[in-house]
Parts: C-alpha cells; structure tokens; sequence
C-alpha cells in the first residue's frame, strides 16, 4: 500500500511540474464538475433555473478558451525563447511544429467536449447539434491559441490580448438576449456559431444544416487567416 | 530622477504592448455588462468586478512583464547599474497600479456616477493592486514560463479568495487576518460607508501584508535573479 502512494505521489508531483500537463488535465474537469453539480444548485437557489442552457453554452465555450490560451502561452514562451528557430530546420518544419502544437488543444476539446455535452450538460442536443458543436469547438481552441500568437508580438502582448480575446466567451448572452437582427453583429465571431446551436431550440433539419455549414466554414476562414499570419510573423 | 525616469517607462511599455488598449475593452465591457444587471445586485457584483479585474490586474501582468524582461537578459545588465531591486519593484508596482486605479474609477463613475467614498474606494484599489503585483512579482521570479507562472500563482493567491466568500453570505472572523477582507471593505465604501476603526483596520491590514509581500519579493527577486537560485528548473 505505502509503495503505491509514493508511486502516486510521485505522479502527481510529475503531473504538477509539468504546468501544461496539470492545468489541460485539472482545469476541464473542474468545469465539467461545476456545471455537473454546482451549477444547478446555484440556480435552483436563486430560482433562475430557466438560465441553466445559457450558462451550459457559456460554460463550454470555456473549455476551448482555456485549453487555447494554455498553447498560446507555451507557444509565446517558446517564441521568445527563439525556440520555434530550432524547431523550424528540423524534419519537424515551422507548419509541422503549428500542426503539432495546434492538435493537442483541438483533441483534448474533442474530449472534454464530449463529455461536457453528454455528462454535465444540463440539456442534451441531439446527434447532429452534438457532432457540430464538437467540431466547431475543436476549432476554436486552436483559433483562439492562434490570436494571441499571431496578433502578439510577444508574451506581454500575448497576456493583454488573453484578456481582450476571452470576451468572446460571453457572446452566449449577446444571443441570449438581444433581438436577432442585432444579434448577427455577434455572428462574424465562431463562438457566437456554437452557442447558437445550443440556444436556438426546436429548429427544422435545413435551418440546422445551415448554421452549421456556415459556422464550420466561419472556424476555418478564422484557422486559415491566422495561421498565415503566425507563420509569416515567424519568418 | 532615477525612479521617475524608470517608472514612466514602465508605463511606456505598458502601453506600448497594449495593455492600455485592452483595459478600455475590458472596462467597456464591465460598464455594459453591469448595467445589464438587475439594480439590487448590481452594487454587490460591481464590487466584485472592482476587486477581481482592475483591483489585481498587476497580478496577471507582472508574470509576462518580468519573465520578458528576464529572456532578454534585461535584467542581468540592469542590476549592475546604480538601479535598485527595490525601485524595480516599487516601479513595476506602482505603474500596474496607475492603470488599475484608471480602469476601476472610470467603470465606477461610468455605472454609479461619484460618491462620498470614492477617495477610501481609491485607496482600495490603490492597496490592492500594489500587494498583489508586489506579490505577483515574488511568484513571477520563481517561475519560467507563462502557464508555469499562473499555475503557481493560482495555487499561492486560493487563499485570498477566502474572504470573497462573503459576497454569498459566507463569513469567518479568521478571514480578517487576510487583505482581501480590508481590500473588500474600502472598495465597498463607495456604497455604504465604514466607521474610522475598519478604515484604519483596512488599511492597516493592506498595508501590512503589502509590506510582507515587499520583503518577501525582494528576497525572492535576490534568491531567484540576482543569485540564480533557480537557474535550470523549468516550471
């Protein structure tokens, strides 16, 4: 017994030396615990029971805000360390080293994502809204890593645009309560694609189809223009 | 001269990377979302926002300002100089803290327009920030990257948190013993105003730790910087 806690603590003292490792394992799941358990007693305390979709769509959007900021950090620091040079004449290439690093927050969305939706969401979507906002939340966290080392020229800028670019998380209220042609202002951001498909309720098969087509190719327009940006920035 | 030179290109630099520009997002931002809410909570999570964002901004800050300056060696050739540790400090400090006391005053007088406690409110913010920067600073010293830096950092400042606790009901007198508390109780003298024994208590607990947290960042900037006492660790 004594030999497997020294094992244990001796992960978890591993776990807790390696920042990324630590925060992409201990920062989702104590969301998904939040909106599972705390959530809606919170709201049942308050009687605001009605708001428990609209803090699930805000909730989740937090999944991929995290887990982007988190490689855009590593990715400034690495940087400013001039490290992305070394990566760049390796087999590995300056594109191999962005896809790399741009996959590990999209998968680890995939994850949690999944088992947000399933699991802790308070509504559950069907397949199809499912399968949509899973994807488009796999894109944003790499979009939003992207912003911060596309439009930073280094760490300082990298942390002041965290802030700007974490707003985005709260276009669920902009949907939530302002009339739908105003809304649309919010539609040229991808989140405001994915909270929609939360928020709108009953909608036919087509109207789905096309929030999602549009929302997909909204994602990668975002991808595709900061990725060059990144990677002219790094030339 | 020396210390006037270094703390207006604190702030140079500070706009320079756009935190300016960022806080007039984020304050905008706080100004809508406040009148957004409904009036009988609004004083209660304006007091929250306060102490939350603008209150420790320096906190988020300090970490990428010290660690840039750090990789680029600027450090190293700095302290040969006449230049101080401690001016260093007081000057990181106070120039976070001048962009802390624009961006809460200006959302407070945006929302609730001016009130008799606006000069205890002031000194609150004031406090606050420069403890937790100070702070901020002792914690950046140590760590090596950015998501090292703010994994360390959350788990040092959980405990200030404590007395935050009381803006749903929860209250102990032990918390107290914490600035957060005295932090609390001056940002919330622009609503219901204090006897002289808590405006002494507050600011007398604000100033205490902010002089804990000044012995214990300049130890740490000698250990960590000036004697390189953390030279190959990677956290």
């Amino acid at each position: 017994m004594k030999a497997v806690f020294h094992l244990i603590r001796g992960d978890m003292r591993q776990i807790y030396r390696d920042p990324m490792l630590f925060i992409s394992m201990v920062g989702p799941i104590l969301l998904i615990l939040l909106v599972r358990f705390i959530v809606p007693f919170v709201t049942a305390h308050f009687a605001i029971e009605s708001y428990n979709v609209l803090l699930a769509s805000f909730f989740i959007l937090l999944i991929p805000l995290l887990l982007g900021v988190m490689t855009g950090f590593i990715m400034l620091d690495e940087r400013d360390d001039k490290m992305i040079d070394y990566f760049a004449v390796t087999p590995l290439s300056k594109i191999g080293y962005l896809i790399y690093r741009l996959l590990f927050p999209g998968v680890l969305t995939i994850f949690y994502g999944i088992v947000f939706v399933e699991w802790a969401s308070p509504e559950s979507l069907a397949a199809l809204d499912t399968l949509l906002v899973i994807v488009m939340l796999a894109m944003e966290a790499p979009i939003i890593c992207l912003c911060l080392v596309a439009l930073a020229a280094n760490k300082i800028e990298g942390l002041a645009l965290s802030k700007g670019v974490g707003l985005v998380v709260f276009v669920p209220f902009i949907i939530y309560f302002v009339p739908l042609p105003w809304q649309l202002v919010g539609s040229i951001l991808p989140t405001y694609w994915t909270a929609n498909l939360f928020l709108v309720g009953d909608i036919s098969f087509g109207m789905l189809l096309i929030i999602g087509i549009l929302g997909i190719f909204i994602h990668i327009l975002y991808i595709v223009f900061l990725s060059k940006q990144f990677l002219r920035k790094i030339d | 001269m020396r210390f006037h030179t270094a703390f207006f290109y604190d702030i140079k630099i500070q706009i320079r990377h756009g935190l300016y520009a960022v806080y007039i997002l984020v304050s905008l931002f706080y100004i809508i979302a406040l009148y957004q809410i409904p009036e009988q909570y609004r004083e209660m999570v304006g007091v929250f926002i306060t102490f939350s964002d603008p209150g420790v901004l320096g906190f988020f800050f300090i970490g990428g300002l010290v660690l840039l300056e750090r990789n680029q060696n600027i450090l190293d050739n700095l302290f040969i100089t006449p230049y101080k540790v401690e001016e260093y400090i007081l000057s990181k400090a106070l120039s976070l803290t001048v962009l802390s006391i624009i961006s809460s005053y200006a959302i407070h007088i945006s929302v609730f327009g001016f009130s008799f406690g606006m000069i205890l409110f002031l000194i609150g913010v004031f406090l606050t920030s420069m403890f937790f920067t100070i702070f901020g600073l002792g914690v950046a010293v140590r760590s090596h990257t950015l998501n090292g830096f703010f994994l360390l950092s959350s788990s040092y400042s959980l405990i200030f948190c404590l007395p935050l606790l009381e803006l749903v009901g929860i209250d102990y007198s032990l918390f107290m013993l914490l600035p957060t508390k005295g932090a609390l109780l001056l940002i919330s003298t622009a609503f219901s105003p204090i006897n002289m024994l808590e405006m002494i208590y507050a600011i007398g607990i604000l100033l205490f730790w902010s002089l804990v947290a000044f012995w214990w960042a300049r130890r740490s900037f000698y250990k960590m910087i000036i004697f390189k006492a953390s030279e190959g660790k990677t956290l």
